[in-house]
């Protein structure tokens, strides 16, 4: 029996139904090249960069002391200290990934599970856990994360804690939605008739069948969490000199626009094409995972 | 009916206090001594602890939550430590500078957002739809302070159409009420095309198009209605939000609203300023959200025949 019978198309060329799939979905392609470029950047920084982000350079000022436009020796110009803004950004995709990722992980980790908790014990539990959600997301994002950094101090771990620590609630609430919808289906009926236990009905059997909407979201959440770090570094509550955030540049970058207008330019559209990046993939991982799309 | 609204003011009322508490424990752990900020850095001892004292510090946490809470109540958000003004009248000053700022990105949000939310729908799949869709999405990718940045360049600098910053008149109000609404939009747009397309899935549409209804008038008086319900309640959430204050835009722009007073206060840790701030964007969401609930009640038909 051929295998093109059990796995359908697999008598085509690999090439072709690469190519037919990218075209299906050219957002999640393009979000995950972008994703992949960003992330290869922040891995190997110290090789891509030109130069270490904190040298300033003697021959990166003018004879009269304003930086150096893009061009020349530094690719894209030169910062009020004559750092190479180039390198300054590549250092700076580390700290947004890092800050980004580990921010949805652990609003993930605090939203799914208060998410299954709530919505699979429903009653007094889950109108508890939805209440606090509740109350947490009325918070204004920036006045809460600022207050948290402001208590454990401005340093980039402290940053992704608050961010984390600020942003769980659409986690949870969309979590619990998931669970109700499921928490009906026969198989997990099955599970509860033959006994198993609560932790292993909730994490083996619900958790992995509502998957694919946490996953879109939690891509979302990166690019948000990714401004929003952006955001804070820009006040000043975030990244601190002399390490580059994106943020932080963009705020030195305000100072000097009159004159330096790449300084704010440059590391805001590279802020853009990152967040895209995530959001471009996480609407491509939604098209894919809508029933209405499973078309082999 | 009635009961459904109680339910839903005892709910709010309820995260109200909740609030309350976070904000009191997260007012409580911002590291700083009070008694030394108002007393200066030469003070002694017996001053401080006079001024401890006065302030009600040394009593246990759980006494300090109630008294506060008693307070609040009654309207007293305590005094600034650094403005030594009541509270309660600096956040309503600060309030009304930002009151027109949130109105208008609102404004500007819908007047952007639904328009081209319902072009999409209508050329769903087309070369314009990937266009203004694809749009969207690179809009909701923007820093808000960074569009600032880039539209304070190009219409108030290079072009000097409009003031740099500060909130002192009409003209000054547009970029950035502009720059909230362009990425605010993008929201609008993308939940109006997929409530359209699902409304223009349903069985009355496709009656009304069998019935031979032109379609123009199917789309404005069937799909537009009722695709717009989630986009009212959206509308109603978003407001609430907008009216806590959005330090970037202030920060970016200058303007001495809500936001700059809660992020000033926040670096000089004074603690009742924050306090107040916090609350008042806390209240506001919880307000239009329960104002929300109730509008829904009336706009969704569907509803009313429980």
């Amino acid at each position: 029996m051929a295998l093109s019978a059990v796995i359908p198309g697999s008598d085509k060329p690999l090439a072709g139904r690469v190519w037919k799939s990218i075209r299906k979905f050219p957002m999640l392609y393009l979000g995950g090249a972008i994703i992949l470029l960003l992330s290869l950047t922040a891995i190997f920084a110290p090789w891509v960069a030109h130069y270490p982000y904190a040298t300033q350079f003697k021959n990166g000022l003018t004879a009269s002391g304003t930086p150096l436009s893009p061009g020349g020796q530094f690719a894209w110009g030169t910062d009020d200290l004559g750092r190479d803004v180039f390198s300054r950004v590549v250092y700076g995709a580390q700290v947004s990934i890092v800050v980004g990722v580990l921010s949805t992980l652990i609003s993930l980790l605090i939203g799914t599970t208060l998410g299954l908790v709530s919505g699979y014990f429903g009653g007094f539990i889950d109108t508890v856990i939805m209440r606090i959600t509740d109350a947490v997301l009325a918070f204004p994002y920036v006045l809460f994360a600022m207050a948290l950094v402001a208590v454990l101090g401005p340093s980039e771990r402290n940053v992704l804690l608050a961010i984390g620590i600020v942003s769980w609630g659409t986690m949870a609430r969309v979590v619990r939605g998931q669970v109700l919808a499921v928490k009906e289906f026969e198989y997990v009926q099955a599970e509860k008739a033959i006994g198993a236990s609560t932790f292993r009905i909730l994490f083996s059997v619900i958790l992995p069948n509502i998957m694919g909407p946490v996953i879109v979201l939690a891509a979302i959440a990166v690019g948000t969490n990714m401004l929003m770090e952006a955001g804070l570094s820009f006040l000043g509550i975030g990244v601190q000199e002399p390490v580059p955030s994106w943020g932080n540049m963009i705020s030195e970058g305000m100072q000097a626009f009159q004159y330096a207008p790449w300084l704010f330019l440059v590391p805001g559209l590279a802020l853009v094409v990152a967040v895209l990046g995530f959001n471009l993939f996480g609407d491509g991982l939604r098209d894919i995972l809508d029933p209405r799309n499973t078309s082999r | 009916m009635l009961s459904y609204i109680m339910r839903r003011i005892i709910g709010a009322m309820v995260v109200l206090l909740l609030t309350s508490v976070i904000a009191f424990a997260m007012a409580y752990l911002v590291p700083s001594d009070p008694a030394r900020m108002i007393a200066g850095v030469h003070a002694s001892a017996t001053t401080l602890a006079e001024i401890r004292h006065n302030l009600g510090l040394d009593k246990p946490v759980p006494v300090q939550y109630v008294d506060f809470l008693g307070r609040l109540l009654r309207g007293d958000l305590g005094t600034s430590y650094i403005y030594d003004r009541p509270v309660a009248s600096l956040v309503r000053e600060k309030f009304l500078a930002t009151l027109p700022l949130a109105v208008g990105a609102w404004l500007a949000e819908l007047i952007i957002g639904i328009p081209l939310g319902i072009y999409t729908a209508r050329r769903a799949r087309k070369k314009s739809d990937y266009l203004v869709s694809g749009a969207a999405l690179v809009g909701l990718s923007l820093p808000v302070f960074w569009l600032g940045l880039i539209l304070l360049y190009g219409l108030g600098f290079k072009l000097p159409i409009f003031p740099l910053g500060g909130n002192n008149g009409f003209m000054s109000l547009i970029l950035p009420s502009l720059t909230i609404g362009i990425v605010g939009a993008a929201y609008y747009t993308r939940l109006l095309k997929s409530s359209m397309l699902e409304v223009m899935g349903n069985d009355y549409v496709r009656t009304a198009r069998a019935k031979g209804a032109g379609e123009r008038r199917v789309i404005w008086r069937h799909v537009v209605p009722n695709a717009l319900i989630p986009v009212v309640t959206y509308a109603g959430i978003d407001i609430g939000i907008l009216m806590g204050g959005l330090i970037m835009t202030e920060a970016t722009f200058n303007w001495n609203g809500v936001g700059m007073l809660g992020y000033e206060a926040l670096q000089q840790s004074d603690i009742p300023v924050i306090m107040g701030t916090v609350l008042l964007a806390a209240v506001a969401v919880v307000l239009f959200n329960l104002l929300v609930d109730i509008v829904y009640v009336f706009i969704d038909p569907r509803i009313r025949y429980d």
